[in-house]
């Protein structure tokens, strides 16, 4: 099995929902059931690049076929096939020969950092050393990763750690939201961790992003970002208007969550030997073409509500490992 | 478990960079019994809009701005408010019962991608109706798909409309269509006679000029916003039509019947799109005019074969006079050009060949012509157009004499 990490940056309101929800809103997003994080299902995330990797698809054309172990060309549609698997109707149909299991495994992509506003700096990236640990446990399994810098546990109750550069504080204050916290500036690993994430979610550093993270990485304690994690999603009232009277229509006034543009996620990718029956091919080798393929950086729409302009996100891989 | 503190003992006075926040939690104190709650409202309104527009929103909108500009997929649209102010949002809960839709990061305005593809919709459908701009029902359910609550059309299944309507996002002073630094600004919407419309109809209704009026402090926003559609290029561009002909026409958000929340194209930016799709219908029309030209030279080509097969038809059914007289008429056409470049020496041969044909034209009723005129006609061609009797003319002209010759004996 190989294994790459990859993130993504919302540049819009992610909604990568589950259908339905008993609460105040309507449509919630996907939460992981222990811990009551968001996270954007893997299965998401892998529909939007099996299409965005599909040799069928227009302006695909610069897909080039690959070679397998033996230097023999293999098409870039059978290769797209063994990374992705085929589809389950064109099998049933006889037309993709026996199911097999495509050789990715794209795991759920977890919350990395949540942008809560600040009085100072507009907005934080808020993190806390449970997801810390959780991130760093993941890279692990990313051997040419570097290894994160030791995550960071701020004392108990309202504090938190900022770097040595933040703008979010004034006079060791940083103010979310409703929320005070004390701050220490610069301490231990703050600036290593704050680079380390500005550098794997920014590779290509434009308009200093890189510093702009840097200036509001914040550092809380676990049961606050639960508390921040919870409530200050962004929540979108939608209605419909009736035509004729251009009223709202009747009972047509509901609420759905969404993840905020500006919002970190990681995630995992497995990669196995090829299942398909028809060429075989190492992890090694297949990961190598996904990479290929993916290139850099990819602008995508994942999750729901994509008409109305939710969830354009920078995909980014991260480094490979085996 | 530690329990989260959210009572504040103080808040920063100033120097809050998000005005959103400061909108909803900058707000210092409720002096309930004051009697000056709509003097607090105001002042606290007055400071969100002096907080101008933050480094990391410019960014933001330049990195989305570099996000939507590839040509093959977006359509994009810098409005700016035309003269007036926008109330977006107005109809939310909040504590200052005023509202405004503002990015829940940035706490710039936005408006939503909901809001302008419902706009769009609406102006869309509104041109099926009628039938213009060749749209119609199925176009519009392909667009914006189909309207699973329409009671005329129960059975209706759900689809995805094919266009993608993002946020439109507020444009900071100094990128390109914007005009101002700072997005909010102070309005004041003032109720007239609020018992008397409440109890309208009843008896103990108040005159309503005993009324004072109510001053509301509101937030509005003012500037411009890019608007953008995405979808294939044709699709997208269609769509950013009907939304920018909604925005310029019906307006969006609150009050659009007292005149707020209208657009009109920013100006440089329209110059540069209409620039753009001037070089764009140049290019078309030069490739239509290539196309048809090509496709007359085609057509030309095929008509002249198949007036060349019909005129080798037509000649080959010709009687001997007729194709005679034919082809007289075809050398005299040709002499005429070739005279006009000649002068009078080749006008004098024209005549002599036009006395020849008139001679003959005269019998171009040849059935009524006498045997002798026939004849003499007959030598007459044979003695001036040697050249012209060849083969089968030759033939058929010998072929006439000898008739006549036999009509002769009888």
């Amino acid at each position: 099995m190989e294994t790459m990490c990859y993130y993504i940056h919302a540049l819009t309101a992610l909604h990568a929902g589950t259908g339905q929800g008993v609460g105040v809103v309507d449509l919630p997003i996907a939460r992981e059931k222990s811990t009551g994080l968001p996270i954007v299902p893997g299965s998401g995330i892998k529909g939007v690049l099996r299409e965005e990797l599909n040799p069928s698809n227009p302006g695909t054309d610069d897909l080039q076929p690959c070679k397998d172990e033996h230097g023999q060309d293999r098409s870039a549609e059978e290769c797209w096939l063994t990374l992705f698997g085929p589809d389950a109707k064109n099998v049933e149909a006889g037309k993709e020969g026996s199911g097999f299991a495509g050789a990715l495994n794209i795991q759920d992509a977890q919350l990395l950092c949540l942008p809560v506003r600040s009085v100072y700096g507009v907005f934080a990236w808020v993190t806390c050393p449970f997801i810390l640990q959780r991130y760093q446990r993941d890279l692990d399994q990313v051997p040419d990763a570097p290894p994160l810098p030791e995550p960071l546990c701020p004392p108990d109750g309202q504090q938190g750690l900022v770097t040595s550069h933040s703008k979010i504080d004034e006079e060791k204050k940083v103010f979310l939201e409703d929320l005070d916290f004390q701050v220490t500036k610069g301490e231990g690993t703050i600036d290593d961790l704050a680079a380390y994430i500005a550098k794997a979610v920014f590779p290509v550093d434009t308009d200093e992003w890189r510093n702009t993270f840097i200036q509001r990485f914040l550092i809380i304690p676990d049961n606050v970002f639960s508390f921040l994690a919870e409530t200050a999603t962004e929540v979108r009232a939608r209605i419909r208007i009736e035509p004729g009277t251009r009223t709202v229509a009747d009972g047509q006034l509901w609420y759905e969550e969404n993840l905020p543009a500006e919002t970190l996620l990681w995630g995992i990718i497995g990669c196995d030997r090829s299942r398909s029956e028809k060429h075989a091919g190492s992890a090694k080798e297949l990961i190598g073409h996904f990479q290929e393929k993916i290139g850099t950086e990819k602008s995508l729409q994942i999750g729901g509500n994509a008409t109305v302009g939710r969830g354009r996100v920078r995909w980014i891989p991260g480094p490979v490992g085996g | 478990m530690t329990s989260i503190t959210m009572k504040r003992k103080k808040l920063p006075p100033t120097g809050w960079d998000n005005p959103g926040l400061f909108f909803d939690k900058g707000f210092q104190e409720w002096k309930i019994d004051s009697g000056k709650r709509g003097e607090d409202i105001a002042s606290h309104i007055k400071a969100v809009c002096d907080i101008p527009v933050s480094q990391i929103y410019r960014d933001a909108y330049r990195r989305w701005i570099r996000e939507t500009s590839n040509k093959a997929s977006f359509a994009g649209w810098f409005g700016q408010l035309d003269g007036t102010r926008l109330f977006i949002g107005l109809g939310m809960a909040h504590v200052l019962e005023t509202q405004v839709c503002r990015h829940p990061v940035y706490g710039i305005p936005y408006i939503p991608g909901s809001a302008l593809k419902g706009l769009a919709r609406a102006k869309a459908k509104k041109y099926a109706d009628k039938g213009e701009y060749g749209m119609n029902q199925g176009v519009v359910n392909i667009l914006f798909g189909p309207d699973c609550n329409d009671p005329k059309n129960p059975d209706i299944e759900a689809d995805t409309g094919y266009l993608i309507f993002h946020d439109a996002w507020w444009i900071p002073k100094g990128e390109e269509g914007g005009s101002e630094d700072k997005p909010y600004v102070p309005e004041i919407v003032t109720v007239h006679a609020v018992e008397y419309y409440k109890n309208q109809g009843k008896k103990d209704a108040p005159h309503p000029d005993m009324e004072s009026p109510n001053p509301n402090q509101q937030l509005a926003v003012q500037g411009s916003f890019y608007f953008v559609v995405e979808g294939v290029p044709q699709w997208a561009e269609l769509g950013r039509k009907f939304l920018t002909l909604a925005l310029e026409a019906d307006g969006i958000g609150g009050k659009v019947a007292a005149g707020y929340g209208y657009f009109v194209e920013e100006a440089a930016q329209k110059k540069k799109r209409e620039a753009l799709e001037e070089v764009e219908r140049e290019r078309v029309a030069t490739q239509k005019a290539e196309e048809e030209a090509q496709r007359a030279a085609e057509d030309k080509k095929r008509q002249e074969k198949i007036a060349a097969e019909e005129k080798t038809k037509w000649l080959a059914s010709l009687t001997l006079e007729k194709l005679l007289i034919h082809e007289l008429n075809t050398l005299l056409d040709q002499h005429d050009n070739l005279s006009n470049k000649l002068g009078t020496a080749a006008k004098e041969i024209q005549s002599g060949i036009q006395g020849q044909v008139n001679r003959i034209l005269k019998h171009n009723e040849w059935h009524l012509a006498g045997n002798t005129d026939k004849r003499e006609a007959l030598e007459s061609i044979e003695r001036s157009f040697p050249l012209l009797l060849k083969k089968n003319r030759k033939k058929k002209l010998d072929n006439a004499k000898r008739l006549l010759a036999a009509e002769d004996d009888e």
